[in-house]
C-alpha cells in the first residue's frame, strides 16, 4: 500500500524528467527587460494603427506585432524558454491546430465567391438552365 | 538576456530523492515531487491548449466577418476608444509582470513578496475591469448595443457625422452597412465579455492563493499551484494582446 | 461448486480490502477520488442516459410503422428524434467508453495509483452528470426540436423550444469531457510505471490517447459555438442570422470542426477495446502493433481535416468540397489498417468465442459496413443524392451502434469480472450478443435501401411504398431493444449470484489481469510494478506452466 519503490524507477520508465530538478528561476532584471520590450511593442502597434496603409496591410502589421508579443510572453513570462521539450510542444499545439480551422474556413469564404464568378460559368449554365435559376444563383453568389 | 538567470532548486526542503513522501504538498498518486511538478506543468499546458481552441473558435468567426464586411467593420471600430484600449493593454502587461515576479517569489519561498505581488496583480486586474466598465457604459449611452439598442447609425447619425463624416456619408449611401456594423459590436461584446470573464475568474483564483499563502504561514509555500495560476494569467494577457489590435486598431483612424 | 463452498469463498473474497468494500456509504461514492469508483459512477450515469435515448428512439420507430404521421404530432416527433440524438451522442456515446472504462482501466493498465488529477476527475463526472440533467430538465420543460446538430438560424433565431437550456447542458458536459481528456493525456505521459514504454502500452491506452487529443483540441470549439448560439438566442447578436448579415454556414463549419472528430471520440475507444479483446481471445499478440497504435493517432489527426463532407449540399465552396471529399477517402486508410491487422491476428489464433469476442467480431463486421457506406457519402456526386436520406441514418448507426456500442458491450463483458468480482452468465451473454447483432441488422439494413430510394430523414410521415421496409426496421429495433434489456437483467443478477471471478478469468495478458487483485485494491498496486516485456506477449507465456516467468515483475521493496 505504501509508495515504496525507489524514486529512480519512475524516471527510467518513461524518461520524462529532464535530468535533475534544478529549475531555472529567472532574475528580476530578466522580467523587467521583458516587460520593457513588451511596452515598446505596445507603443509600436498603437502607432502603426495610425499609419495610412490599406486595411489588409494594417492587419498584417498588427498581427505580426501581436504574434511577437505573444511569443515573448510565452517564452519569458511563462518560462517555456526554460521548459522541457514536451512543454514546447504543448505550447505550440493549440496555435498550430487553430491554423486548420482558420485555413479551411477562409478557403471556403475566399473560393466560394470565386466559383460563382468563374468566367464562362454563367453562360454555360444559362445555355442549359432557365434564366430564372441562374438569376437566383447569381444573387446568392455575390454578397 | 538568459545569462541574467540563475539556477535554483525548486524543492522547498531539498527533500526530493529520499523521504520525498514526507512533503506535505505531494499528492497520493505521485511517486515524488519531481513527477508531480512535471505532471502539473503538462496538465496546465494542456488546459491552455484547450483555452486557445476555445477562444480560437470565436476569433475564427470574427476573422471571417472581418474579411466579409471589410468596409463596415472598418467604420464600426472607430467607435472604440483607442486610449482606453491602450491603457488596458498597458495594465494587463504590467499585471503579467507582477504575476511573474509573484511566482518567482513563491519559488524562492519569499512569502511576503509573493502576497505583495499578487495583490498588485489583483489591483491591476480590477483597474482593467473598471476601464471595461467605463467603455461598456459609453457603448450603452451611444446606442451601440446589438439586438437591443443599436441606434447610433440610424437615429443618432448626426453624432457620427461630427466625428467621422465619411462614415455617416457611407451609411447614408448604403444602409445595408448598419446590420454589418451591428455584427461588429456583437463580436466586440462577445469577445471582450468572454475575456473579461476570464479576468474575473483570475481575480478570484489569485485572491484564493493570497489567502492560502496568508493562512499557511508556518508551512513552506506550495509553489506549484502558484505557478499554474501564473500560466493561466499570462494566457489571459495573450488573448488581450490579440484582441486589442484586432478590435481597436486595425482599419485605420 | 456447492452453495456452501460458494458462500465460504464469498466471505474470503470479501475479507480482502478492495475498492468496493473499503467504504460503503453513499457519500463515500459521491466524494470519491478513486478513478475506479468514478468509472462506476459514469457507468451508472451513462446507462441512465442510454435508457432515455433508447426510449426516445423506440417512440420514433413506433411512429414510423405507418406512413401517416398518426402516433406523434410532427412537433413531438421532432422533439423525440432530437432527444434521441442529444442523449445518445452527448451523454452516452461520447462519455461511454472513455469515461467508464478509460477511467477504470487506464491507471491499472499503465501501472499507476490513480489518474494525474483525481479531483478534476470527480469534477468531470459532476459536470457530465449535471449537464445531462440540465438537458433532461429541458426535455421535461417542453423539449428541443432542432435535431442534435442545432443548425442555425433555426436554433438561434426561430425555434421556440428549450434550445438554450439544452445547449448549456451540453456546454457543461463538454467541459467535463475536456477535463477528462486533459487528465488522460497527462496520465499517459507522466504516470506510467517503470519499464512501461510507449510501445509496451496496451492498444486501448493508445486509443485513449488519441481520443483525449480530440477531446482537448475539438471540444472547446463546439463549446464556444454552442455558447454563441445560446447568447444569440438570449441577446440577439446576429452572428448566425442571415437576416442581419450573419452566416448560418459558419455555424456548420465550427460545429463540424468538432463533431466530425467526435465520431472518432466514439469509435476510437471501441477500436482499442476490440484490440484487447481480439488479442485475449485468440491468444496472440496483435499483428503489427505499431501500425495499429499509430493508426489511432492518424485517425485522430486526419479526422480533423474532413469536416466539410457534412456540408457538400450547403453553399460551401465547391473547390473546398473537392479537398474535403479527397481527404475523407484518406481516413479510410488507417481504419482499414486496423481491420486488416485484427483479421491477421485472428488468423491461426486459438479463438475462444466468448461473449466479448462475439461483440468484438460483430464490431469488425458492422464497422466495416459503416465505414464503406461512408465512402458513398464522401463522394460528392453520390452525396448529393443521398444527403439527408435514411442512407445517412443507416450509415452512422452502423458506425455508432454497430461500431461504438458493440465495442462498449464487449468492454462491459470483458472487464465486468474485474469491475465487480463476479462472472456474468456466459450463455445468456452470448444469446444477447446474437440478438443484438441480428436485431441491429434487421433495423438498419432496410434503412440503406430506404435512403437509396429517397426517403428523407426527420419526417414523421412518408410515402406508402416505403412501409414494408419501415415495418421491418421497427421490428428489428424491438429485437435489438430486447437484446439490450437482457444484459441489464443478467448483469444485475450476476452481482449477487454470479460466479466469483478469479484474478485473471480470461488468462489474458496485461497489468490489470496479471497483478491487480480480482477486485482491485483501492491503491491498485501493492508496489508499483516494473514492466519488462511487451504487451500481448502470449507466445512466451502459458498460464498453466508456472515455470514460465510472468511478464511483469513486482518492483521495489514493500
Ligand atoms: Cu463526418
Amino acid at each position: 500500500m505504501a509508495k515504496s519503490h525507489s524514486t529512480g524507477g519512475h524516471h527510467d520508465a518513461a524518461g520524462h524528467h529532464d535530468g535533475g530538478h534544478a529549475h531555472v528561476i529567472p532574475s528580476v532584471g530578466f522580467y523587467f527587460w521583458t516587460l520593457l520590450v513588451l511596452m515598446v511593442l505596445l507603443v509600436l502597434t498603437v502607432w502603426a494603427g495610425y499609419w495610412k496603409v490599406s486595411v489588409s496591410a494594417g492587419i498584417v502589421i498588427a498581427l505580426t506585432i501581436a504574434v511577437v508579443k505573444a511569443v515573448i510572453v510565452i517564452s519569458n513570462f511563462m518560462n517555456v524558454k526554460f521548459g522541457t521539450k514536451q512543454v514546447w510542444l504543448w505550447a505550440g499545439a493549440g496555435f498550430f491546430w487553430l491554423i486548420i480551422l482558420f485555413a479551411y474556413a477562409f478557403a471556403d469564404y475566399v473560393s466560394r465567391d470565386h466559383w460563382m464568378k468563374y468566367p464562362g460559368w454563367e453562360q454555360t449554365i444559362s445555355e442549359r438552365v432557365t434564366s430564372e435559376v441562374s438569376g437566383e444563383a447569381k444573387e446568392e453568389g455575390s454578397h | 538576456m538568459s545569462n541574467t538567470t540563475q539556477d535554483l532548486s525548486l524543492d522547498p526542503h531539498g527533500a526530493h530523492g529520499h523521504g520525498a513522501h514526507d512533503n506535505p504538498h505531494l499528492g497520493e498518486q505521485f511517486e515524488d515531487i519531481a513527477q508531480q511538478y512535471d505532471t502539473y506543468t503538462v496538465g496546465m499546458w494542456a488546459f491552455i491548449v484547450q483555452e486557445v481552441m476555445f477562444f480560437g473558435g470565436v476569433f475564427a468567426a470574427y476573422a471571417i466577418y472581418r474579411y466579409k464586411y471589410l468596409e463596415a467593420f472598418s467604420y464600426a471600430h472607430l467607435e472604440l476608444d483607442v486610449f482606453w484600449g491602450t491603457v488596458n493593454t498597458f495594465v494587463l502587461l504590467f499585471s503579467s509582470f507582477t504575476m511573474a515576479l509573484g511566482v518567482r517569489a513563491a519559488m524562492l519561498q519569499a512569502r511576503k513578496a509573493q502576497i505583495g505581488f499578487f495583490l498588485a496583480t489583483i489591483l491591476f486586474a480590477c483597474v482593467f475591469m473598471g476601464v471595461k466598465y467605463v467603455e461598456y457604459s459609453a457603448k450603452f449611452d451611444h446606442g451601440l448595443i446589438p439586438g437591443h439598442n443599436f441606434t447610433l447609425y440610424t437615429e443618432h447619425l448626426n453624432e457620427v457625422r461630427e466625428k467621422h463624416p465619411h462614415v455617416a456619408e457611407a451609411v447614408e449611401k448604403n444602409p445595408a452597412l448598419v446590420p454589418q456594423m451591428e455584427l461588429f459590436f456583437g463580436f466586440y461584446f462577445a469577445m471582450t465579455g468572454l475575456h473579461g470573464l476570464h479576468v474575473l475568474i483570475g481575480i478570484i483564483v489569485i485572491g484564493a492563493l493570497v489567502i492560502r499563502a496568508w493562512i499557511n504561514k508556518n508551512k513552506p509555500l506550495d509553489y506549484m499551484p502558484v505557478e499554474m495560476v501564473g500560466l493561466y494569467w499570462h494566457l489571459v494577457d495573450i488573448v488581450w494582446i490579440f484582441l486589442f489590435p484586432l478590435l481597436y486598431l486595425v482599419g485605420g483612424h | 461448486m456447492s452453495a456452501a463452498e460458494n458462500q465460504m469463498e464469498t466471505q474470503a473474497h470479501h475479507e480482502k480490502v478492495n475498492y468496493i468494500n473499503v467504504r460503503t456509504t453513499l457519500l463515500s461514492w459521491l466524494v470519491t477520488l478513486d478513478h475506479k469508483r468514478i468509472g462506476i459512477l459514469y457507468l451508472l450515469t451513462v446507462s441512465f442516459f442510454f435508457l432515455i435515448g433508447g426510449l426516445a428512439a423506440s417512440l420514433v420507430r413506433m411512429e414510423l410503422v405507418s406512413p401517416k404521421g398518426d402516433l406523434l404530432e410532427s412537433d413531438t416527433y421532432n422533439k423525440m428524434f432530437t432527444t434521441h440524438g442529444v442523449m445518445m451522442i452527448f451523454f452516452f456515446l461520447i462519455p461511454s467508453i472513455p469515461a467508464v472504462f478509460g477511467n477504470f482501466l487506464l491507471p491499472l493498465m499503465i501501472g499507476a495509483r490513480d489518474v494525474a488529477f483525481p479531483r478534476l476527475n470527480l469534477l468531470s463526472w459532476y459536470m457530465v452528470a449535471g449537464g445531462g440533467l440540465l438537458a433532461l430538465a429541458a426535455l421535461i420543460m417542453g423539449g428541443v426540436d432542432t435535431g442534435w446538430t442545432f443548425y442555425t438560424p433555426y436554433s438561434s433565431s426561430f425555434a421556440k423550444t428549450q434550445v438554450a437550456l439544452t445547449v448549456v447542458g451540453i456546454f457543461i458536459a463538454g467541459f467535463g469531457s475536456i477535463f477528462t481528456g486533459i487528465n488522460f493525456l497527462v496520465t499517459i505521459h507522466k504516470m506510467r510505471a517503470p519499464g512501461m514504454t510507449w510501445f509496451r502500452l496496451p492498444l486501448f491506452v493508445w486509443a485513449m490517447y488519441a481520443t483525449s487529443l480530440i477531446m482537448v483540441l475539438g471540444t472547446p470549439v463546439v463549446a464556444i459555438t454552442l455558447l454563441l448560439v445560446a447568447v444569440e438566442r438570449l441577446l440577439g447578436l446576429g452572428i448566425f442570422d442571415p437576416a442581419r448579415g450573419g452566416d448560418p454556414i459558419l455555424f456548420q463549419h465550427l460545429f463540424w470542426f468538432y463533431s466530425h472528430p467526435a465520431v472518432y471520440i466514439m469509435i476510437l475507444p471501441s477500436m482499442g477495446v476490440v484490440s484487447e479483446v481480439i488479442s485475449a481471445f485468440s491468444k496472440r499478440r496483435i499483428f503489427a502493433y505499431h501500425f495499429v497504435a499509430f493508426s489511432s493517432l492518424a485517425i485522430a489527426i486526419i479526422g480533423f481535416l474532413v469536416w466539410g463532407h457534412h456540408m457538400f449540399s450547403t453553399g460551401q465552396s465547391m473547390y473546398l468540397g473537392v479537398v474535403f471529399s479527397f481527404i475523407t477517402f484518406l481516413v479510410a486508410v488507417p481504419s482499414a489498417i486496423k481491420v486488416f491487422n485484427w483479421l491477421t491476428t485472428l488468423y491461426k489464433g486459438r479463438i475462444e468465442l466468448t461473449a466479448p469476442m462475439m461483440y468484438g467480431l460483430g464490431f469488425i463486421g458492422l464497422f466495416t459496413i459503416g465505414g464503406v457506406t461512408g465512402l458513398h457519402l464522401a463522394a460528392m456526386a453520390t452525396n448529393v443524392h443521398l444527403t439527408d436520406t435514411y442512407f445517412v441514418v443507416a450509415h452512422f448507426h452502423y458506425v455508432m451502434v454497430g461500431g461504438a456500442i458493440m465495442g462498449y458491450m464487449a468492454a462491459l463483458h470483458f472487464w465486468w469480472p474485474k469491475m465487480t468480482g463476479r462472472m456474468y452468465p456466459e450463455s445468456w451473454a452470448k444469446l444477447s450478443a446474437m440478438i443484438i447483432f441480428i436485431g441491429f441488422n434487421v433495423t438498419f439494413m432496410p434503412q440503406f435501401i430506404l435512403g437509396y430510394m429517397g426517403m428523407p430523414r426527420r419526417y414523421h410521415s412518408y410515402n406508402e411504398e416505403w412501409q414494408v421496409l419501415n415495418v421491418l426496421s421497427t421490428a428489428g429495433s424491438s429485437v435489438m431493444g430486447l437484446g439490450y434489456i437482457l444484459p441489464l437483467g443478467y448483469l444485475l443478477w450476476s452481482l449477487k449470484y454470479g460466479k466469483i471471478a478469479p484474478q485473471n478469468p480470461w488468462n489474458a495478458r496485461g497489468l490489470e489481469w496479471e497483478i491487480v487483485d480480482a477486485i482491485p485494491h483501492p491503491h491498485n498496486f501493492e508496489t508499483i510494478p516494473i514492466v519488462t516485456q511487451e504487451a500481448y506477449d502470449y507466445e512466451h507465456w502459458h498460464p498453466n506452466k508456472p515455470a514460465q516467468q510472468p511478464v511483469i515483475v513486482g518492483g521495489g521493496k514493500s
